[in-house]
Formats: C-alpha cells, sequence, structure tokens
C-alpha cells in the first residue's frame, strides 16, 4: 500500500458517529460527517433523561455536538447520503450526495422569524408526529448546525413557484435559497466508519398492541417525546386523548423483540427493560400529581449492564410495580383506558385497567441502511445487523471500513461510545502514517501586551433571537453598559455567536484596541471557548473575558417578570464589568507528552490495547503481576458465536511477543506513580523506572468461587461440582466425557444479584446457555436443567437461549426465597426446586452441577486505583469518568481502563473496550504537548508559613513542599484550578489566577452596588 | 376438512397443486369485479353487523387476508356504516370456544363458561346480526347467545348475500 489518505468517513451522526469523529479528528485525521438528516445528534438527541444515571440527554449530549460542529478538522455534511464506496483500505472513492437545505448556513442566524411567518404546519418527525412544526424548520433546539431547513415535501413554494415565499421576505439575513439544487461531492479516505444507528420497531403491525388504533397507547419513543422539555407537551406529562396526565401507566416489554412470529425479531434489544424501569421512574417525577401508578410487565428483566441492577432494584423500592406476564392483547376500555388481559404467575388470567399504555419497542435496522449496506458490499446477519465476529468486534465484511453502534446490534449508549473510539482506533491503525497530513491548524495572530493600558471593555450583550429580547430589554441592558467605567464599547447583537457577528467583533476589538471584553448572553457552558477564540483571534489573551448568563439563568427562568430580569440582566453585565477590569493574561500552558504508554495487565484486555497502541509505532510497557501472558482468558473454551478463545489467545500472546515496541516485564506490579498525563513516572516492583504519557489499566477481576454459605451447593465438596470456568477448562483439555453423563444441571445467578453482590454479572447466562448447548449436542439423550432467576441473554446471543429450549434443555425458574437446595446422597448429588409453572417441587440427581458463579473485581484494585487517582464504585469494580459518555476514560486525564476491571463482560466487548482505551490514549501520545490547565494555584512566599495543609487538601498531588524554601510550590502541569488550596490555606497565601480576592470581591462588591443607576434610565 | 387438508399438506410437506381458497374471497373479488352487483339499500331499518374470525379459516388458515374480504363483503351488503367491527379482530380474535370437539363432547359447562368472552365482546358492539363463516362457531355463537340472553341473530353469510343481490341481467357470468 503507498502512503494512506489522512482522512476518514464517518456516516451517520448519532452519538457513536460523533464519538468517532471527534476521536479521529482529535488524533490528527481529517473527518467527513455524513448525516442524513438537517441535523447531528441522531435518536439520543430525542431522548428525555438517560439511565442509570438520570442525566438529561440533550445537556451531556449538546457540548459533543457542539465541539463536533466547530471542529476544523470535522467536515459536516448534513441532509447528505453516501451513494458508493470505491477502493480499498487507505484509499477510498467516496460519492456523496447533499440534498439542498435552501437555507445559506453561512448567512441563517437561526432567528426564528421565517418558521414563525412559515403558514404550512407539518407533522414534526422528531417528536414522531406528536407535534407539528413549519415547513421551515430546526431539528431541534440544540440542532448542530443551529441552521433552519425547508422541507421540500412541504413548502408550498417549492411545491408552486411564485406563491407564498414568506420566509425569503422575513430572514433578516438573506439566507434563504429557493434555487438549491443537490450537490455530489466526491471524497477521497483512508478509511469508513459506518454509524447507522437503528430504527424504533413500528408496532402497527402488531394488532394485538392496539397502536395506531388507540390513541392512548404511545411507543416508548414516544414517550420520551412527551416527557421531553423540548417535546409536544413541553415537559408536562400528558396522555394523547385528553392531554391529561395519565395516573395509571403500563409498560409492555419485548413489543419487536424475543418475537420471531409477528415481528419476526428473534433477538434481545438489549436496552428496552432498563429505558422502561427509567421512563416509570421520570414518569413519577414529572408527574405534577405526584401519584403515578406504574407497572412494567416483561418476560425476564435484563437489567445486565453496570449500575442497572441497582437501579432496577431502586425503583422496585420506590414502588414501581413488575410483573412477569406478556400481554397478548390490549382492549379499549372507557374514557379511552385501556384494559389489559394477561396471565399472573400463578397461572390466573387477570385485567387490569390503565390511562395509558406504553410500548416497550426493540431496535431494528431501517431498510434504506439495509439497501446502503447491500450496495457498499457489507454483509448484514441474519437479523439485518452487520456482521462482526467477537475477535473483530468492530471489523464489517469488508476490509478497511469499520461499524459502531447499534448498526452492528442493538445496545445502550455506552456500548455504542466504546465502539466508536474503537472503530477510530481501526481506522488509525490503517493510517497512522499520515496522521496530521490532511489536518488543519489553527493559526492566532501574536498576542498584544495590554499589561499597561488602562481597561479598554468592550460589551456585547445578545438578544439570541427573541430568547433574550423577548423578556428582557436588551437595548436599555446595552445603554446601561455605556455607563459602567472602563467600558468604551457597547452593542447590542441579534446572535452575538453568528459567524458575521464573531467576525464583526474581531474587527471591533482591533479597531477599538479593546483589551477587556464582556459577552452578556446564553451561557458560557456551550459558548465561553468560541468567544474566547475570537479574542485570540483578535490579538489579545483569551482570559481577559468574562461572559454574563443572561439567558440560561435570566430570560429563561424570569419570563413572567420582564421587568425584574431587565433589572438582573443589568446586575449580572456590571458583575462581570467588575471582575473583567481585574482579569490578567494567563500563559498558556501545556505539558509535552512522552510518546509512549503503560499498559497495567496483560490478559485479552491488556494485550490488546498494547498492540493497537505498538501497531501504529508507540513504545508500550505492557505490566503483568503472573509469570505469563494470557490472564483470565486461559481459562475459556469459547465464544458464544462458538470461535475457540484458546488458538485466538496464543496467536495474541506471539504478537505481543514479537512486537518490538512491546516490553514485556512478567511477575511485576506497580509501586509508585507520580506525575500527570503527558508525563507519569512509574516504578514498578522489579526496581524499574518507566517514564510514559498515558497509562491503561486492565487488570481483570476473579470468578467468585462459593466455598461457604448458602452458594456453596457443595462445591469443593463434591466432585461433581464444578463453576462455569472449570467446566470450560475440562472442555479445553478434553476431559469431559458427555456420552456419559445422564443429566446436568446448572445454577444461575451464584454470588451475583444479591445483598452482598447486588450486580449482575452479565456473561454467566450466556455462558451456561452455550455450555449447556455443547453437551447436549455431544449427547443428545442428556437431560440439562437450568435452575435461573432471569435469562440475561441480551443482543443477539437470545438465539442460544432459543435454540437451547428446541433442543429440549429445561428452564426452571427460581426466587431468593426458593433457593435451589443441594444435597448429597450416598455421593450423588440430589437437587430439589421449586417449578413455578408447575407449582410444584421437583427432584433432580445431576452427575454434573455447574454453578454460574459471579464475577468479582479483584481485590488488589483500590491500591491500584489509588496510585493513579482513579474513582471505584461501591461494587468494587473501576469508576469511569462519566458513565454514559466517557466509558473508557478515568475523570484522571491520561489514565484510561478496560477489560473485567470496569464490570463484567464477555471478550468481544473486553476487546471493543481496550480499543477504545488505545483509541482514547492516542489523542494523547499523537501530540508533541497537551494542554494543561491555565486557571492555576499560585503561592506568596511572603505570606506562606510552610504547614503543609495545602498539600493534603490537594486532590491532584499539585502542591508539595520545596525543600529549599520549607515553603508550598504548585506543578501547574498537574493543577486543576480546583481551589481547595485557596480555601485550606490559613495565612491567606495562595489565589487562583483570575479568580483571587481581587477579581471576585470586585465582582461581589458590584453586585451589592446600588442599582438605582441603572434603573434610572 | 379444509383446514385439515391445508394444514396436513403444509405439515408433511406434501407436493400438490391445490388452490385453497374460501368463497369469502370469491364473493369479495366477484362483487369487486363487477360480476356480483349488490346494493346494501335492502337494509332500512339500519341493521348493526358484526363478524366472527374462525380460528382454523382465518388465525391459523388462510391469515388476515380472508378475515378482511369478510369484512368487505358484509360492508357492502349492510352498508358501509352498518358495520361495527370487534376488539381484538383478525387473526387476534378470541376463539368462540366451540371448536377442537367442545361442542360435541359433553362439557357443557365449561365450553359456555369458556365462550362468555366471546359472547362478552359481541355483545359489546351492540350488533344486531353477527356473521360466522364457520359450521363450529355458528353453533357455539349461537348456543352462547341464547345462554347468556345474547339479543342477536347469528347467521352464515349468504342469506343476506342474497338479500342485496341485484339480478338484472348486467352481471356478465363465465368470463373464465
Amino acid at each position: 500500500m503507498s502512503t494512506p489518505k489522512g482522512s476518514v468517513l464517518v456516516v451517520g451522526g448519532g452519538i457513536a458517529g460523533v464519538q468517532a469523529a471527534l476521536d479521529l479528528a482529535d488524533s490528527g485525521f481529517y473527518v467527513h460527517l455524513v448525516e442524513k438528516s438537517a441535523a447531528i445528534g441522531g435518536s439520543m438527541s430525542q431522548l428525555d433523561k438517560t439511565f442509570p444515571t438520570n442525566d438529561c440527554s440533550a445537556c451531556i449530549l449538546s457540548p459533543k455536538l457542539v465541539e463536533c460542529g466547530r471542529h476544523l478538522n470535522i467536515n459536516l455534511l448534513t441532509l447528505s447520503e453516501v451513494l458508493s464506496i470505491d477502493g480499498e483500505p487507505g484509499s477510498f472513492k467516496v460519492k456523496v450526495r447533499q440534498n439542498p437545505r435552501y437555507v445559506d448556513v453561512d448567512k441563517c442566524i437561526a432567528c426564528g422569524n421565517c418558521a414563525e411567518k412559515c403558514p404550512k404546519k407539518v407533522p414534526n418527525e422528531f417528536d414522531l408526529g406528536l407535534g407539528t412544526r413549519k415547513a421551515i424548520y430546526l431539528r431541534y433546539p440544540q440542532a448542530v448546525p443551529l441552521k433552519y431547513a425547508i422541507d421540500p415535501e412541504h413548502c408550498i413554494y417549492l411545491k408552486k413557484p411564485g406563491r407564498c415565499g414568506f420566509c425569503e421576505k422575513e430572514c433578516p439575513a438573506g439566507a434563504i435559497n429557493f434555487k438549491d439544487t443537490p450537490r455530489e461531492h466526491d471524497i477521497e479516505v483512508g478509511s469508513v466508519i459506518l454509524a447507522l444507528g437503528f430504527k424504533p420497531f413500528d408496532p402497527s403491525r402488531l394488532d394485538f398492541t392496539g397502536y395506531g388504533q388507540f390513541k392512548n397507547v404511545v411507543t416508548s419513543m414516544e414517550f420520551e417525546r412527551l416527557l421531553s422539555p423540548s417535546g409536544p407537551c413541553l415537559g408536562h406529562m400528558e396522555r394523547p386523548s385528553d392531554h391529561q396526565e395519565p395516573r395509571k401507566i403500563a409498560w409492555l416489554q419485548c413489543v419487536g423483540s424475543r418475537d420471531i412470529n409477528k415481528a419476526c425479531h428473534g433477538y434481545c434489544s438489549s436496552v428496552c427493560c432498563m429505558y422502561a424501569i427509567k421512563q416509570a421512574v421520570i414518569a413519577r417525577e414529572h408527574s405534577e400529581s405526584g401519584d403515578v401508578d406504574a407497572t412494567i410487565f416483561f418476560m425476564d428483566m435484563r437489567t445486565h449492564g453496570k449500575g442497572f441492577e441497582a437501579y432496577y432494584d431502586r425503583a422496585r423500592e420506590e414502588g414501581i410495580n413488575f410483573h412477569r406476564a406478556r400481554v397478548h392483547t390490549v382492549l379499549p376500555a372507557g374514557n379511552d383506558n385501556l384494559k389489559l388481559r394477561f396471565t399472573g404467575e400463578d397461572g390466573k388470567l387477570r385485567e387490569d385497567e390503565f390511562e395509558l399504555v406504553v410500548l416497550s419497542v426493540g431496535l431494528e435496522t431501517d431498510p434504506q441502511v439495509m439497501r446502503l449496506a447491500h450496495q457498499l458490499g457489507i454483509h448484514l446477519d441474519s437479523d439485518s445487523f452487520a456482521e462482526t465476529t467477537c475477535f473483530q468486534p468492530v471489523e464489517t465484511s469488508r476490509k478497511g471500513i469499520f461499524v459502531c453502534g447499534a448498526l452492528a446490534e442493538p445496545k445502550d449508549i455506552p456500548q455504542s461510545v466504546m465502539e466508536a473510539s474503537a472503530a477510530a482506533l481501526e481506522a488509525e491503525r490503517i493510517l497512522y502514517p499520515a496522521r496530521w497530513t490532511e489536518t488543519r491548524k489553527k493559526e492566532f495572530p501574536p498576542e498584544r501586551d495590554v499589561h499597561a493600558e488602562p481597561p479598554r471593555i468592550g460589551v456585547f450583550v445578545c438578544s439570541c433571537g427573541i430568547n433574550i429580547a423577548s423578556v428582557v430589554d436588551v437595548q436599555a441592558v446595552t445603554d446601561y453598559a455605556w455607563t459602567l467605567p472602563g467600558v468604551v464599547l457597547a452593542q447590542n447583537n441579534l446572535f452575538t455567536c453568528s459567524q458575521d457577528t464573531i467576525n464583526q467583533m474581531a474587527d471591533i476589538i482591533k479597531k477599538e484596541n479593546l483589551n477587556r471584553v464582556v459577552v452578556a448572553s446564553c451561557t458560557p457552558r456551550t459558548h465561553e471557548p468560541l468567544f474566547q477564540e475570537t479574542l485570540r483571534e483578535a490579538g489579545i489573551n483569551k482570559f481577559l473575558f468574562e461572559m454574563a448568563n443572561i439567558r440560561d439563568q435570566d430570560s429563561w427562568v424570569h419570563q413572567n417578570d420582564p421587568e425584574a430580569a431587565t433589572i438582573k440582566a443589568m446586575d449580572l453585565v456590571r458583575m462581570a464589568v467588575a471582575k473583567v477590569r481585574g482579569d490578567d493574561p494567563l500563559p498558556y500552558n501545556s505539558v509535552t507528552v512522552t510518546k509512549s504508554a503503560l499498559v497495567i495487565g496483560a490478559g485479552v484486555a491488556g494485550m490488546t490495547a498494547a498492540l493497537s497502541l505498538a501497531d501504529q509505532g508507540f513504545p508500550v510497557t505492557l505490566v503483568e503481576r503472573k509469570d505469563r501472558l494470557g490472564g483470565h482468558g486461559r481459562k475459556f473454551f469459547r465464544t458464544w458465536q462458538g470461535q475457540e478463545i484458546q488458538p485466538y489467545l496464543e496467536e495474541l500472546v506471539d504478537m505481543v511477543e514479537s512486537n518490538e515496541k512491546i516490553d514485556v516485564c512478567l511477575g511485576s506490579t506497580i509501586q509508585e506513580v507520580s506525575g500527570s498525563v503527558g508525563q507519569f513516572k512509574t516504578r514498578l516492583s522489579n526496581g524499574k523506572e518507566i517514564e510514559h504519557g498515558v497509562a491503561i489499566v486492565a487488570v481483570g477481576a476473579e470468578s467468585y468461587k462459593p466455598r461457604e454459605g448458602r452458594w456453596n451447593f457443595l462445591y469443593g465438596k463434591n466432585p461433581a461440582v464444578h463453576t462455569l470456568l472449570e467446566l470450560d477448562q475440562k472442555f479445553i483439555k478434553g476431559e469431559i466425557d458427555a456420552k456419559n453423563l445422564n443429566q446436568a444441571v446448572f445454577i444461575h445467578c451464584v454470588g451475583s444479584r444479591v445483598p452482598e453482590r447486588p450486580y449482575c454479572s452479565r456473561v454467566c447466562c450466556t455462558h451456561a446457555i452455550d455450555q449447556a448447548i455443547h453437551l447436549k449436542e455431544t449427547n443428545p439423550e442428556m437431560d440439562i436443567f437450568m435452575l435461573y432467576r432471569d435469562i440475561r441473554t441480551y443482543g443477539k446471543r437470545e438465539h442460544l437461549y432459543q435454540k437451547a429450549r428446541a433442543l429440549g434443555i429445561i428452564f426452571i425458574r427460581y426466587d431468593l426465597d426458593n433457593i435451589p437446595r443441594v444435597t448429597e446422597e450416598n455421593g450423588r448429588l440430589r437437587i430439589e426446586v421449586k417449578d413455578p409453572i408447575i407449582d410444584a417441587d421437583v427432584t433432580l440427581h445431576p452427575d454434573l452441577l455447574v454453578l454460574a458463579s459471579a464475577v468479582r473485581p479483584r481485590d488488589d484494585v483500590g491500591e491500584l486505583s489509588k496510585l493513579f487517582k482513579c474513582a471505584m464504585s461501591s461494587d468494587g469494580f473501576l469508576l469511569e469518568a462519566h458513565m454514559k459518555l466517557r466509558p473508557v476514560d478515568f475523570a484522571t486525564d491520561g489514565v484510561y481502563l478496560a477489560g473485567l476491571c470496569h464490570y463484567p463482560k464477555p471478550v468481544e466487548e473486553t476487546i471493543a473496550q481496550a480499543k477504545a482505551a488505545a483509541s482514547r490514549a492516542g489523542l494523547v501520545l499523537s501530540r508533541d504537548a497537551v494542554p494543561a490547565e491555565s486557571i492555576t494555584a499560585v503561592v506568596n512566599l511572603q505570606k506562606c508559613t510552610g504547614c503543609s495543609v495545602c498539600t493534603k487538601v490537594c486532590a491532584y498531588h499539585a502542591v508539595n513542599m520545596d525543600p529549599n524554601t520549607g515553603k508550598a510550590a504548585v506543578d501547574t502541569g498537574l493543577c486543576k484550578g480546583c481551589g481547595a488550596c485557596v480555601a485550606g490555606c490559613r495565612s491567606d497565601a495562595i489565589t487562583l489566577k483570575n479568580l483571587g480576592n481581587e477579581q471576585i470581591m470586585a465582582a461581589v462588591e458590584a453586585a451589592m452596588d446600588d442599582i438605582q443607576a441603572g434603573q434610572g434610565l | 376438512m379444509f383446514y385439515a387438508t391445508l394444514e396436513g399438506l403444509r405439515r408433511f410437506n406434501i407436493p400438490h397443486k391445490f388452490e385453497f381458497v374460501s368463497i369469502i374471497s370469491l364473493y369479495a373479488q366477484w362483487i369487486r369485479e363487477g360480476r356480483l352487483k349488490i346494493d346494501p339499500s335492502w337494509n332500512k331499518e339500519g341493521l348493526k353487523f358484526t363478524v366472527q374470525d374462525p380460528c382454523k379459516l382465518v388465525r391459523q388458515g388462510l391469515g388476515d387476508v380472508v378475515a378482511e374480504d369478510l369484512r368487505y363483503v358484509v360492508k357492502k351488503v349492510a352498508g358501509e356504516e352498518n358495520f361495527v367491527d370487534v376488539w381484538p379482530r383478525l387473526s387476534n380474535n378470541y376463539c368462540c370456544g366451540g371448536g377442537g370437539g367442545a361442542l360435541q363432547s359433553g362439557f357443557v359447562d365449561n365450553r359456555r363458561k369458556y365462550g362468555k368472552l366471546k359472547f362478552d365482546q359481541l355483545a359489546a358492539t351492540g350488533a344486531d346480526v353477527v356473521i360466522t363463516p364457520c359450521h363450529n362457531c355458528h353453533t357455539q355463537v349461537l348456543d352462547i347467545c341464547d345462554f347468556y340472553g345474547g339479543k342477536w341473530k347469528t347467521t352464515h353469510l349468504w342469506n343476506w348475500l342474497e338479500k342485496a343481490l341485484v339480478i338484472d341481467g348486467s352481471g356478465q357470468a363465465g368470463k373464465d
């Protein structure tokens, strides 16, 4: 292969596509991001809250979208579709068609005048038709790009030129272009990532649900919109028929999943159990009356992810009802209510009436996506998901094209994000020689030294369309700003963040010689970086900037009191001006990166991560406490797809051992860690000192051995009792003579989902069922019984469960009140268990008993987490920076995690996570230096008494005692600017730059100033 | 006979050249083609009609298509506005409770208790006429109507088709 291209095509602008694009663009590749709708954000942007943290979906997603939209190295192609991809890895030629938006994105300021005047109302697909939008529309309020688009299907003018055209007349920016035409782009890239997502299952083909027949039967996605503040009822939960708040709601699980009859979907959609619980919890929170009766009808509760089981437990404690039943018919009842008929656990027919029924619809592949996959030569499996293997979880059937997210299998957001990073890694692996060859770099002019200048402050007051101006008298605020000391210019803008205003702001700063800037607008959360960048473009230091939040914290919350809101806006502007007056220019700190990695743990996760980095030319030190490579993987027989693990592992070990970039340190542990992202220094137990820029923790977990207690089941006492891994080892060695076994029993959830270990171990249901199938296929005469609590064969693993049942393996459910009783009779096992279906005790005499025992965290993981300052969850697993969107990062920069130390997971997820960790580590390693915090602590040596309190309170080990002076010294590379030392100092000797007494007190005093001056205007 | 033959051929994968068609679908086809001329104006009283979807014919037999045809014909015969549908319907409709030998085996109380669900469903429509295109359903629906004090008439389809048929010689027979 000649030199590959340094750019990548990402198809699909949902959370997976966005994450892949950001990872690639931040590590030296140019990205073309193709999205078929008018804005990126995908399905996640439609959700109200996300499980298990109940984070607002839009709030955690928006910053990523904004980053994506503003990224210099991401070319956003909205309203676009891929027509063809030719070529091979390293050099693909892609044809993309971009459909017309009829709005010039460079001119549109998203003021909304066009949509206000547009006479054509159409069903809003973002709200799944529950609400309406205009023919000219924003996909959703936080859309990226925040630009209107005309829907040619419904626009009156486009259908009949000469008629209507109001939007064109109303647009203050002249952005409407009715003559817009489709454009074809020919793009050359080195690799392609498909993140095409899913489509919620359409239940109208399941007539028994009554969907489409009865108004108060809605899908779960529709219910998300009913809950959402940006939805059709503005977050006041209403049912469709009469817009009243429903007081009794039922969720029906597995609609369009685990249904091989009418829905034709044999797989489990993995996410519906959790989102139904979340919706039930949130519905109760949203309810104004406060007493929503919520009932979830399910077959197996599948809460198999990190934090999920605890969420389920909490929901039950809070009084959400769970009924194990598949409701077969939804009947109309009076008052637009619905009657459900179902079988209770006692086998008796029951009826109950509800005011709203939510169908927990599954995930399926959009037929359009199926056609595209076919055109591109991407194989789909029998469920129409992209075909992948356990060992290559993000590779499609076509070389150089990768997949992530729900296109490969139904999955939740963290798993999608993980795969997105893994897919980015695979692209980087092919294209690393071309890193930084096609990217652009932002160049800033040299900064003017403003130290000696008196403050010349410019104030920009934003109307934010009507968001601020409809409540706050922005002209009065602007006039008031002129009167403040130091202000030499104040102006009002319709949208301060629009491209033309930004350009104008830079010009004004230069022309007026401004040396401080205040923007009174939306929120620093999304817009501070944009304005700070504008300051740099105009040649002044970006820390000479303050933002007055007059939208989120003023106009939005005081809508009913415009006068007070205007006065508050003046207060906020006055405070910002007072603070910015005292701000100093700060240095742009950075840390030089040591371009090598430390990987701790040489199991599948650690070895995969090490190889992923070494293949890109980064030296890796791989530390393993045992004296050989392989870790936990040595004990596994095969994946759920049937591939044998040992040959794969041997190959992996060979590759690691023969890779000259990887330095393997066996029999070693970590003794001491210092430094921070870019420059870590670690000492090993063998005395070796390693300098590295990043670290990946992949120390694994262990299997629980029930040597005593109620989960013992004669384990360690009767030779016929095994754990799953012990049976696997016998399979590997060929020590099981299945032909001579008459009966085998598996007990699930041994030590999982119990008070002492409340989480679900995720892997054991699938593992146990696969072993049972292996036994049954070897000896069809054998009787096999699975004693389980809920079968959790999520995703495509559900097919194994179906296969097991078809083979005649018998499943008997037990619960914690009826744990199976295992005894011995003359050396022979005897098991008694109550079968709830026949409501009778069953006695079994197996000659093989297999315990699906829990995966438990290693005891020594706590010490390691302390060394790297990483967090741990209450279960003892390591805790990532954010459960939803940062699944492989630690809160500590430059440290990542992968594999079982994060949570129990099967090998395919371990591999994906290890690759994701390598991708995230690559963000640091691909750079010569990484930015460090500028707002750091400074010590006034005159005041410091050397008491060393600051060194104790610093969570980042950034403050140390200088042995020469005996006083505190701050390491600016480590300091995060949290201010703990400032608060802790007894001598008032430490301050934070630009957040010292001088600036803070100026703002506070300004807040207390008499407002009369402002009111008198 | 119809279902037994159909299912036998299906289950044992027996090659055959049979085509399984219900007379209902033929009625529907002939009405659509204009070969049967139908006029609902006989229904001056506005008699309300509903239907039963026999398990063997619909869910287990020919599927929703034949059930939709049944509704089409009834609407033509009785007048669109005089048709009241049941819920659940088509393949998801309730079993009448008379099949599987229940009518012949003697457990009368059990059969009627089972049929209560069907009775309630039909009674809820308020229909004057229930069309049952299956002799088994016919007997059972007739019996539960009588037993539980229903007010409707239980009949087959052709009784009413005959009332609505227009015989003016313009309908051409024997096109095929």
